[in-house]
């Protein structure tokens, strides 16, 4: 499958974090969702994309160059949404705007009027007068105006009211009906990705806890709650994570089959949600480490 | 390079209608004590970086730029190039000032105002691009080494120190005065003084590339 985006085991260390080793790419006409905890490396990782930092080890290819060393002519390619939308705040959306768009040969100004008028960006009012969720429809729009082919979103839906964020999930959805715009989805918000995300990618604490499709975990993962006296067998299961509750014990395993032959009616087994993963592969990650 | 100069301009276009009268403030100041009228002018044309670095610095907007499709190394030869532009624009508005107030004042009166030595003139605008040039090609490969805050507290010592320097071949009265004598040095000894100013620049410039092309943003 062509990448967009393709991580290489890579690795960056900072004082009291590392991203270790990690893997995965973005396949071309496909959203990948990031998920993770605060502090687990999503911003850092997009950051490496963007070419802002560098890397401690390993690789990371935009449409197959460095973006550090190609990164003028691969960036006008990439919208992005960085965590905190952050711009010259005196300045209106318009004017923004106005800043913007020379550098982006593909730069749509209808576009770009339409979207932030259908957002309820106010185009004359400084940007410091606009609310969180504002001004990252504000940094939406500038993201999509130059009709980008790889969004790098990080963390866009954060302050925004829940009818926008169902509007900003359809409109990437739509997006990627040409088959030709990639999206890396960085996200908290775990219920955003199951609707829209063909790929996940889960990381903490700098480590790549998983990385595949969606409807993998979906269609076959499995939670299984049962009680303390089969702490043991869940844990010979292999399970991606395991915790222990007031009632008894959770586990994450990959084959909800196998996981009701064995456990039948000695414990609950439920298909496994996004949410689900996300909670408990974090105690995988705590066990491990 | 020419979008990152626009943007500069419309950054800082909001308050373009400040410069004018600013720069009478420092021909009233002139009138009081002549000498600080290179000094305030220079500062007025060093404002012009100041500000644009400090709006991006505390609204963030560094990633944001280092994010838009340009190299670092176009973003480094646009900030020299919009601080010498901004010293260029100072170093007329210097002499027009200058010319002006020389225009409508007496001799006698200038004299009286001024002292001998014609702060107007072209000493005195050799005197500010120099300066300015200096203080541009020491503090910019600072910037993109360092933050803004740990680059303009290294600044502040070597501005002090380039400054100081300046009034120490001079005295306090000013770097202009020092360079009296410059319209009778000769043609060799300008060009042999603007090369080495030019190789002093293309080196800091080259020094700020190095340090942006390998800084975490």
């Amino acid at each position: 499958m062509d990448s967009a985006l393709e991580f290489s085991g890579i690795a960056k260390n900072y004082e009291g974090f590392a991203l270790r080793k990690i893997s995965f790419s973005v396949p071309r006409g496909y959203i990948v969702g990031l998920i993770g905890p605060n502090g687990a490396g999503k911003t850092t990782l997009i950051r490496l994309a963007l070419g802002l930092i560098r890397s401690d080890g390993g690789a990371v290819e935009v449409f197959g160059r460095d973006p550090r060393l190609a990164g003028a002519d691969i960036r006008a390619r990439i919208g992005f949404v960085h965590e905190a939308p952050s711009f010259y705040d005196y300045l209106s959306a318009e004017r923004v705007g106005a800043i913007m768009a020379p550098f982006y040969p593909a730069w749509d100004q209808t576009l770009f009027g339409r979207l932030i008028a259908e957002f309820g960006v106010p185009p004359r009012k400084a940007v410091s007068s606009l609310s969180r969720g504002t001004r990252t429809k504000l940094a939406i729009a500038l993201a999509l105006a130059h009709r980008a082919e790889l969004l790098l979103l990080d963390e866009p839906t954060v302050g925004l009211d829940p009818v926008f964020r169902e509007e900003l999930l359809g409109r990437l959805s739509a997006l990627i009906g040409d088959g030709f715009t990639s999206v890396l989805f960085s996200t908290q918000i775990v219920g955003d990705l199951e609707r829209i995300a063909d790929f996940i990618v889960l990381i903490r604490d700098g480590r790549l806890l998983f990385s595949g499709p969606k409807d993998d975990i979906l269609d076959h993962w499995a939670v299984v709650r049962a009680g303390a006296d089969l702490s043991a067998e869940l844990a010979a299961l292999g399970p991606r994570g395991l915790t222990t509750t007031r009632q008894g014990v959770e586990a994450l395993v990959e084959d909800i089959d196998e996981a009701r032959r064995r456990f039948g009616r000695r414990a609950l087994v439920e298909k496994a949600t996004l949410e689900d993963v996300f909670l408990l592969c974090r105690e995988v990650s705590r066990r491990e480490s | 390079m020419r979008h990152l100069l626009a943007k500069d301009v419309r950054l800082v276009a909001p308050y373009v209608w400040l410069i004018l009268p600013a720069h009478l403030l420092w021909c009233v100041q002139a009138s009081i004590t002549p000498y600080l009228y290179l000094w305030m002018s220079l500062a007025a044309a060093l404002g012009w970086t100041a500000a644009i670095i400090t709006i991006e610095w505390s609204t963030e907007a560094d990633r944001v730029v280092a994010s838009l499709p340009v190299t670092r190394a176009a973003i480094v030869h646009a900030r020299y190039v919009s601080a010498l532009g901004g010293l260029a624009l100072g170093a007329v508005l210097y002499l027009l000032y200058g010319y002006a107030v020389a225009a409508v004042a007496s001799q006698a009166a200038l004299r009286r105002l001024l002292g001998e030595a014609g702060w107007a003139l072209g000493e005195g605008v050799v005197a500010f691009v120099a300066v300015g040039y200096a203080l541009i090609i020491v503090f910019l490969p600072l910037f993109f080494r360092f933050n803004l805050p740990l680059a303009a507290s290294l600044f502040a010592v070597s501005a002090g120190l380039t400054v100081s320097a300046a009034m120490a071949l001079s005295g306090f009265a000013g770097f202009s005065w020092g360079l009296s004598g410059a319209s009778s040095i000769g043609w060799p000894a300008w060009l042999a003084a603007v090369a080495v100013a030019v190789a002093l620049g293309v080196f800091s410039t080259w020094l700020s590339v190095r340090f942006y092309e390998s800084r975490d943003l």
